[in-house]
């Protein structure tokens, strides 16, 4: 049907439409592509998180002035008297936190699945954008309910910003509005959150599903583990006619499961919200900090890593860092073609092996007692008594152990930074007390 | 079929296909989203207001309060002040009159209160988190909200915040207002009031400057130990001090005193000097005669204060004072210390003698029995030194050498809003704010070793005032805008030119209320010129009896020479005169016998004046207000007239009632009380 | 596979048992003595505003049968709304027992009843009335104090000596006589205060103060003297 004709009658419309809306899911799937076990529809799940944020977001914005103390007051609104009030925040809170969690997941899942590789580069950039804007997201609404927990919150990450070299303070006061956070901090945050942000995402999203449909739908790799190439960018025509090979079927089938489970995760998120209220502290104080101070939970691995590097390292050389590394990795298949059994072959003899991975578990495990960062050693032994493992397995040997020796290098540089993220999240949420002392959580 | 068969054909029903796993979601849910919804219909407010129905369908008026009753959320919202209280949503009949016998919370009608309910919210008062709609959020210290309810009985701090004048219905604040004055908080904490100023002490702690003619190390030792010891209503609290630390700040105390003005001044005689008369038996009553009571209190023989507060209790001063200081003390206090209160009373020699006698005969030998103290050293001196400059007795005493501190103790404005987290609570004791405060006020020291506010000894009842004083300082109260500030100013007034410089020498003010300052123990001279005739007032002044026999305050007598008496009460009649008190004020002919004749009857028979009013000492006997004996000589008839028709507006304040007389009763009144004349011979022209 | 069972089941039953929290409270007080009467000695009819603690405590006494005072018996204080320490004590050598007592925040009245057991099963008791005074309770007071007291109070403080004593007959009531004041009803109280004695046909020796006090002081000192009416006043029931 040729574009920008007259359109004679509603069907024809709608069939238009129709067309329209299928262009973002490609025409096929095959059947291997549908099960929860390829991509857990942790895409889907995150969509359904934004959508979830979305909808309560709004409603939340009928009743929220972004004013001090207003903001406060209309918090206590929405828990007394609003109906449903309390369930509309929490809702709002947990679907943000789920939000923060799917999209690392997602981006975790499509890592190892490799579905970054060509011709899926700007797909990839696009999800790592997104990810930094979910976060970005995530910590602009946390000062919106202008309680001690938002204000300082915001009060420490701004205080990261200000330690870049040069531009760090300037920076600081443009996001502020002001040299501290205040009313202008508000309003700013406000704007980001609910307009700027919002917009970018919903771009975001349109290219990466765009992409997605350009790039041939869900990633399957062949027998080499190198992606299937759709043969063709199916003809117009094609969508109007039925499923061709009883092997193929619509776009409908995966549609339909990705909604179940959206479905499923709503369920979850509801119940979460209905039983566990989301935290207000008192009102905002900034003559009083409380001890400790925290981040929110996504930030709380980087505060961790503040408390043994200075702030410049910790807040602006290491995030700089990982997100640099994550934009290029598709840009970089040396990584991905190097496997621990390659790694091997570099040092012939076992004993060279043994001391090389010696020398080097000793160098960085002296660096991390150096600064006493204990919870980091942990990831650090796992990945290395692995790679011990690896090169001490032969060649051909069948099993976990050729499973481990066939992971290539860019694996274990995900893995280790997955683990440490990981642990370093949990000590920072739940071992950090006052003064970011150490603490067991079951006797604080 | 098995167990786990069956469950299985189950389990294959819902979720065997894709669109019955979407159903079965779908389902599930639509369930969990009408949960949030559904249980808006189980909040706790609609549960009262369920409560509050089944309740008043029992009563005779129940058609009409269920008329009145809106179900809902109810609110309080006064946006210029900030006040959104939702209290009126469970606490539904505050309002409603009839139930007045209802005594189930949250059901009771309001008690009666000064401001209405609608004037300022309920928050501003009792406390609590206004905005909430549950029992816990609203009534309790919660995470989100730190302030619980206030307890009942500190009720009247919320007052407090925007009155700072003495109410009617405030008693305990009143009282804790004037303890915070008396007990000499205000010398260490800077207590700012809602309107801006500082709480001004009313204690004086004398100044040490001179302290060494005073008194001995010994006395100073005994005193700094345990005040209340020497002087059962002392207002000294006690620091606890020990043995050493108590010599040394007397070692140093003596060792920076320097010779006061008095020192240089000849010696007044002693009793000595006086051979041959019972100087016990005179003392004493000269002591009486003097009515040093007024002022000055003695323990008597069944352990009750006799006397005033206002001046140093006197029950042991022979323990203290040195004999030769007590004589030129008597002679000239301003002498020694130029700001005391005590007036110079102008003693002839004898009188300083026998009264000198009398106190240094008031002694209590256990009192310094076993104070044997090492001699005074430099080293003694020096941490006697750096004990004074430690525990800031400067705040209070001038000492020489040592410069008032700034803010030696925590400034209290704001500590009725005090966070929590800057408290350190006592192991058991209750964790709010009130309790804290009460605590640290009854045993400072209990609450850290390091401490150095002293023990002041209070009542419970006491204590329960100064918490409900301390409660009132707020943030809300020191950042109330000035037009919201109920209070009463008070200018300074400092009397001028000579007869300014006598009445100073007399401290006229400590006792008298002049426009608006000095004591109240005597009468209020604001519009004393009006009121008075010449020769009563002059004749007065030099023999200055009473008109309320049965009081054991009177004025002293000054030995005043005739022509500082007559300066005095020509300053007095003409500068303390009230407006409209001019000869067109009253008719002074129609003061006639006629009405003399009506105004006895009314007097007696009408308004029953005699029930209050001596005016015959033989056949009259009530006695609450001034006896009326003599009124004709003491009272300008143009005065009476004024003070019949309307007391309280020539003395605002008085016990007197306002009869609503009308102008001729107040006429017929003022003609007989014109009559009322003593007659006496002689006296100033 | 069911030693395993019954093992679990156990233990499920035994842990709850064992985490029971151990409370705080006090063994309770038991006595094997037994008094025949229970006295009031003091702080009866003590007025304090709502709240607050009354300034001197209830002390009541536990006699025997032979009328002497009995040492170590067990006496219980309740009262609705009331906060007492402590709630149940033996008495001491001289048979007395001393109780603080912490008024409720309600205005009006209160009972305190103290009761030991009696020989031979069942307990005597005694029941204490205090007073609660509010807002306006407080205001009459501080009305009545300054205005009223030095006539119709035979007591003498050393602020004001007492003028009963020397006014004619009929002499004035003093504000606690309920058995005169409860039978005139508000309005007449309010009418006497504002327009004195003579308005009621009595003695001129009550002045008017229409002028001197405002309308919500005279309400002010009737409820005042509402609350302190021994025996208690009650309120007429409400018409409508």
């Amino acid at each position: 049907m040729p574009h920008a004709t007259h359109i004679r009658n509603p069907l024809q419309a709608i069939a238009w439409w129709q067309h329209d809306f299928r262009r973002m899911f490609s025409a096929r799937v095959r059947d291997t592509q549908l099960g929860f076990r390829n991509t857990w529809y942790l895409g889907a799940l995150t969509l359904g998180t934004f959508t979830i944020q979305v909808s309560t977001g709004l409603l939340l914005m009928l009743y929220y002035h972004p004013s001090i103390p207003q903001g406060y007051a209309d918090m206590k609104d929405l828990e007394f008297v609003v109906s449903s009030g309390v369930m509309l925040r929490s809702l709002h809170r947990w679907s943000a936190h789920a939000m923060v969690f799917l999209v690392f997941m997602h981006m975790a899942k499509v890592f190892y699945r490799r579905a970054y590789q060509p011709p899926r580069e700007l797909n990839w950039v696009v999800g790592v954008s997104l990810l930094l804007a979910t976060l970005l997201l995530s910590y602009t609404g946390y000062l919106l309910p202008w309680d001690q927990l938002s204000f300082w919150g915001t009060t420490v990450g701004a205080s990261i910003i200000s330690s870049m070299p040069f531009v760090g303070a300037r920076l600081r006061f443009y996001l502020l509005g002001g040299h501290t956070v205040n009313a202008n901090a508000l309003l700013r945050f406000y704007v980001l959150h609910t307009m700027i942000f919002p917009l970018v995402v919903i771009m975001l999203i349109a290219v990466h599903l765009w992409r997605l449909h350009k790039d041939g739908g869900m990633y399957e790799p062949d027998e080499q583990g190198k992606p299937i190439l759709p043969d063709h960018i199916p003809a117009e025509d094609d969508l109007f006619r039925g499923v061709e090979n009883e092997k193929t079927l619509s776009y409908r089938e995966l549609l339909f499961r990705e909604i179940i489970g959206i479905e499923a995760l709503a369920v979850v998120l509801f119940s979460m919200a209905l039983i566990w209220k989301a935290p207000l502290d008192e009102l905002a104080n900034p003559l009083h900090t409380p001890n400790p101070a925290k981040a929110p939970w996504y930030f709380t691995g980087l505060q961790e890593v503040l408390h043994y590097f200075p702030p410049f390292v910790a807040g602006i050389i290491l995030p700089v860092l990982i997100v640099s590394g994550l934009f290029i990795i598709p840009f970089v298949p040396f990584f991905d073609d190097v496997s621990t059994a390659d790694l091997c072959r570099w040092v012939r003899s076992k004993s060279g092996r043994s001391i090389t991975i010696a020398t080097v578990m000793v160098v960085l495990s002296a660096l991390l007692v150096r600064i006493h960062a204990w919870d980091a050693l942990l990831p650090l032994w796992i990945v290395v008594i692995l790679l011990c493992m690896a090169g001490r397995t032969a060649d051909q040997q069948r099993g976990f152990r050729n499973w481990v020796r066939s992971r290539s290098l860019s694996f274990w540089i995900m893995t280790l930074f997955l683990m440490e993220a990981v642990i370093l999240t949990s000590v920072g949420t739940f071992f950090r007390g006052p003064s970011w002392s150490w603490v067991w959580p079951w006797r604080g | 079929m098995s167990l786990g068969n069956q469950f299985g054909r189950v389990w294959r029903f819902f979720v065997g296909t894709a669109p019955r796993r979407f159903a079965s979601v779908s389902v599930l849910l639509a369930i969990v989203s009408a949960i949030a919804p559904t249980k808006d219909f189980f909040s706790e407010w609609r549960h009262y207001q369920k409560e509050y129905l089944h309740l008043i369908r029992t009563r005779p008026d129940a058609g009409r309060l269920q008329r009145r009753f809106e179900s809902g959320v109810h609110q309080i919202w006064i946006p210029e002040q900030r006040v959104v209280d939702r209290c009126t949503t469970c606490h539904v009949a505050l309002q409603e009159a009839s139930l007045s016998d209802v005594r189930k919370e949250p059901f009771r009608q309001h008690p009666s209160m000064p401001h209405s309910l609608t004037e300022f919210g309920c928050v501003v008062c009792h406390h609590g988190q206004g905005a909430a709609t549950t029992v816990q959020e609203a009534h309790y210290s919660t995470k989100a909200w730190e302030q619980p309810i206030l307890p009942a009985r500190y009720l009247e701090s919320s007052c407090g915040q925007c009155h700072m004048d003495a109410l009617e219905g405030t008693p305990q604040l009143n009282l804790g207002r004037r303890l915070l004055a008396r007990y000499g908080c205000a010398h260490c904490h800077a207590i700012t009031q809602p309107d801006g100023t500082l709480v001004a002490p009313v204690d004086e702690p004398p100044s040490l400057e001179h302290i060494a003619e005073k008194t001995t190390r010994e006395w100073i030792f005994a005193w700094t130990k345990n005040p209340q010891a020497y002087a059962a209503s002392a207002t000294m609290p006690n620091y606890r001090f020990s043995d050493p630390e108590a010599a040394d700040i007397a070692s140093f105390l003596v060792a920076q005193s320097t010779p006061s003005e008095n020192s240089a001044k000849e010696l007044p005689k002693s009793v000595a000097s006086l051979p041959g008369s019972d100087t016990v038996q005179e003392g004493t009553s000269l002591y009486g005669t003097l009515f040093c009571a007024s002022c000055h209190a003695i323990q008597n023989a069944a352990g009750n204060l006799v006397g005033g507060e206002m001046a140093p209790e006197l029950t042991r001063a022979g323990n203290k004072v040195n004999p030769d200081w007590l004589r030129r003390w008597l002679r000239a206090p301003q002498g020694y210390d130029p700001k005391t209160r005590m007036p110079r009373y102008r003693f002839d020699e004898k009188q300083t003698a026998l009264l000198s006698s009398f106190l240094l005969s008031k002694k209590d030998d256990d009192l310094l029995a076993n104070v044997h103290l090492p001699a005074s050293d430099a080293e003694s001196i020096a941490r006697g030194k750096k004990l004074v400059n430690d525990y800031g007795c400067v705040a209070c005493h001038r000492i020489n050498g040592i410069n008032p501190p700034e803010s030696f103790a925590p400034d209290l404005s704001r500590i009725g809003s005090k966070p929590l987290f800057q408290v350190g609570f006592l192991r058991g004791m209750p964790e709010t704010l009130p309790d804290y405060i009460a605590g640290k006020i009854h045993d400072p020291r209990a609450f850290g070793p390091a401490l150095k506010m002293p023990n002041f000894s209070l009542t419970d009842g006491q204590v329960e005032a100064l918490t409900t004083a301390l409660l009132a300082q707020t943030d809300r109260a020191v950042t109330m805008p000035p037009e919201l500030v109920r209070s009463s100013p008070h200018p300074k007034y400092h009397p001028g030119g000579d007869a300014g410089r006598l009445m100073e020498d007399l401290r006229c003010q400590s006792c008298h209320a002049i426009n608006g300052n000095g004591g109240d123990m005597a009468p209020d001279l604001t519009f004393e010129g009006s009121a008075v005739n010449r020769a009563w007032l002059l004749d007065f002044m030099k023999n200055p009896n009473t008109l309320r026999p049965a009081l054991i305050r009177r004025m002293p007598k000054f030995n005043l020479s005739d022509a500082e008496i007559k300066g005095l009460s020509d300053y007095m009649l003409s500068a303390y005169q009230a407006s409209g008190f001019d000869s067109q004020a009253l008719d002074l002919t129609a003061l006639n016998s006629d009405a003399a004749t009506r105004g006895k009857q009314l007097f007696y028979s009408k308004y029953a004046c005699q029930s209050c009013h001596i005016a015959d000492y033989k056949k009259d006997k009530g006695y609450v207000g001034p006896v009326l004996a003599g009124v004709g000589d003491r009272l300008t008839p143009v005065w009476m007239y004024r003070w019949l028709k309307n007391p309280n507006a020539l003395l605002p304040g008085t016990p007197m009632p306002n009869f609503s007389l009308s102008d001729d009763e107040a006429r017929d009144l003022t003609a007989f009380l014109a009559t009322l004349k003593e007659h006496k011979k002689g006296g100033l022209k | 596979m069911k030693r395993r069972r019954v093992a679990c089941l156990t233990f499920l039953l035994i842990v709850p048992l064992g985490c029971t929290k151990r409370s705080n409270v006090n063994p309770p007080l038991s006595s094997k003595v037994y008094g025949a009467q229970i006295v009031l000695v003091s702080g009866d009819k003590q007025a304090a505003g709502v709240g607050s603690k009354l300034t001197d405590p209830v002390v009541v006494q536990v006699n025997g049968a032979d009328g002497s005072a009995l040492a170590g018996a067990l006496v219980s204080f309740h009262g609705e709304g009331l906060v007492l320490t402590p709630a149940e004590a033996l008495s001491d050598v001289s048979g007395q027992v001393s109780v603080s007592v912490q008024l409720g925040g309600i205005p009006g009245g209160y009972e305190l009843v103290a009761d030991a057991p009696k020989a031979g099963g069942g307990s005597t008791t005694i029941n204490v009335c205090e007073i609660a005074l509010g807002y306006q309770e407080k205001v009459g007071k501080e009305v009545s104090y300054k205005y009223c007291t030095t006539c119709h109070d035979p007591e003498s403080t050393p602020e004001r000596v007492s003028n009963l004593d020397n006014l004619a007959p009929p002499l004035p009531h003093q504000f606690t006589d309920g058995n005169t004041l409860n039978s005139m009803s508000d309005a007449d109280l309010i009418k006497i205060i504002a327009d004195g004695g003579p308005a009621l046909g009595k003695s001129p020796q009550t002045p008017a103060y229409r002028s001197t006090l405002t309308q919500a002081q005279i309400k002010a000192v009737v409820a005042y003297i509402r609350a302190i009416a021994d025996p208690p006043y009650q309120p007429p029931a409400t018409k409508h």
